[in-house]
């Protein structure tokens, strides 16, 4: 049995990606990039029942670290190309697991990202946020529709959970890229103090 | 905070009924708040929230208006490219002057967009027409 972590959004597709992991026998923490302000308590709210209900039809605890992301928001906004600011984004939530992941003894990175669905999950949009970092990422969905996962999520009774009513993520852009280069993203990237950010959201992370 | 004025105002673009049939179509509101007409309150794709977008479109200073709520109590999240205010619900307010509240409540929302629109950078948005420049 390997241990991983599982980014966790409050939507539809991560929970049913933590379903497989779980079901193959995987020990598995969660962990959330919290977008407070730009998104309301509800994406937390989501995650938190997701888990209850995972953790009592698998019988594992499933910790859930709870990063703040708002500043990095912040501060990406400020410093930052809007246009590629989800891609940006991305990159500091997979730095942010990663950190958490290496410090649990987690040997690998999981998603609930299918290829396509929304501008973040462009192939090369996926590339440009993976590459920041090391550890092997798992992605049980990548080859599912959403009709897929919606029946699954309905399945196993997370899909109420997920459709609740939210606000959506204010530091999305008006025109994200679907498209990005590598070597822009790391440009841009060089304009904020990555590892500073990053040593801050790590230390601020909660246990729930 | 102050109730929208009940007269000389406009009707929204869609009539009721239209916005009863859809939850994310425009709710029945007046234009003509202040002299940035706003095209009313609306769900957030997502139906946690209210969304007001002017019409037309205009650019708003948001560095003024973050002086101005500071100067009101607000304390204030500057993005650059949109502030955050911590007013009751919390509200996101872009350089286009469009506005999100963080509530499914209508009155909730329209108090605070009549509060809002006294307010003025928003009265006066420094490019009434036309798109919002970039900084």
């Amino acid at each position: 049995m390997t241990r991983g972590a599982m980014l966790m959004s409050g939507g539809i597709d991560s929970p049913v990606a933590l379903h497989y992991l779980l079901r193959q026998g995987h020990e598995m923490l969660a962990v959330h990039l919290d977008n407070r302000p730009f998104t309301d308590d509800t994406p937390l709210e989501k995650i938190v029942d997701h888990l209850q209900l995972l953790r009592s039809r698998y019988r594992q605890a499933i910790p859930l670290y709870v990063l703040p992301h708002g500043s990095t928001q912040v501060t990406l906004m400020r410093s930052t190309d809007r246009h590629v600011g989800c891609v940006l984004c991305r990159r500091f939530m997979w730095r942010g697991a990663e950190r958490i992941a290496e410090r649990e003894g987690a040997t690998f990175l999981a998603t609930g990202e299918a290829l396509g669905q929304v501008a973040s999950q462009t192939l090369s949009n996926m590339r440009s946020a993976t590459a920041s970092v090391r550890l092997p990422i798992v992605r049980p969905l990548i080859g599912f529709d959403k009709a897929e996962i919606e029946a699954v999520a309905k399945e196993i009774g997370t899909y109420g959970i997920s459709t609740r009513p939210g606000v959506c993520c204010q530091a999305v852009p008006d025109k994200p890229a679907t498209r990005s280069d590598l070597i822009q993203i790391l440009r841009e990237e060089e304009k904020v103090d990555v590892e500073q950010m990053l040593d801050d959201c790590v230390r601020r992370a909660l246990v729930m | 905070m102050d109730a929208l004025p009940g007269s000389g105002l406009r009707r929204s673009r869609r009539p009721v009924g239209e916005a009863a049939a859809s939850p994310r179509s425009y709710a029945s509101f007046p234009r003509g708040v202040g002299a940035m007409p706003y095209r009313g309150l609306r769900l957030c794709r997502q139906g946690g929230g209210l969304e007001a977008v002017p019409d037309p479109p205009c650019s708003v200073d948001l560095g003024r208006l973050r002086a101005v709520l500071e100067a009101a109590g607000v304390p204030v999240v500057d993005a650059k490219v949109l502030l955050i205010a911590a007013t009751d619900p919390e509200v996101t307010i872009s350089r286009a002057g469009r506005l999100l509240f963080k509530t499914a409540e209508t009155e909730r929302a329209r108090s605070l967009l009549a509060w809002l629109t006294s307010l003025q950078p928003l009265a006066e948005p420094a490019s009434p027409r036309g798109r919002a420049p970039r900084p």
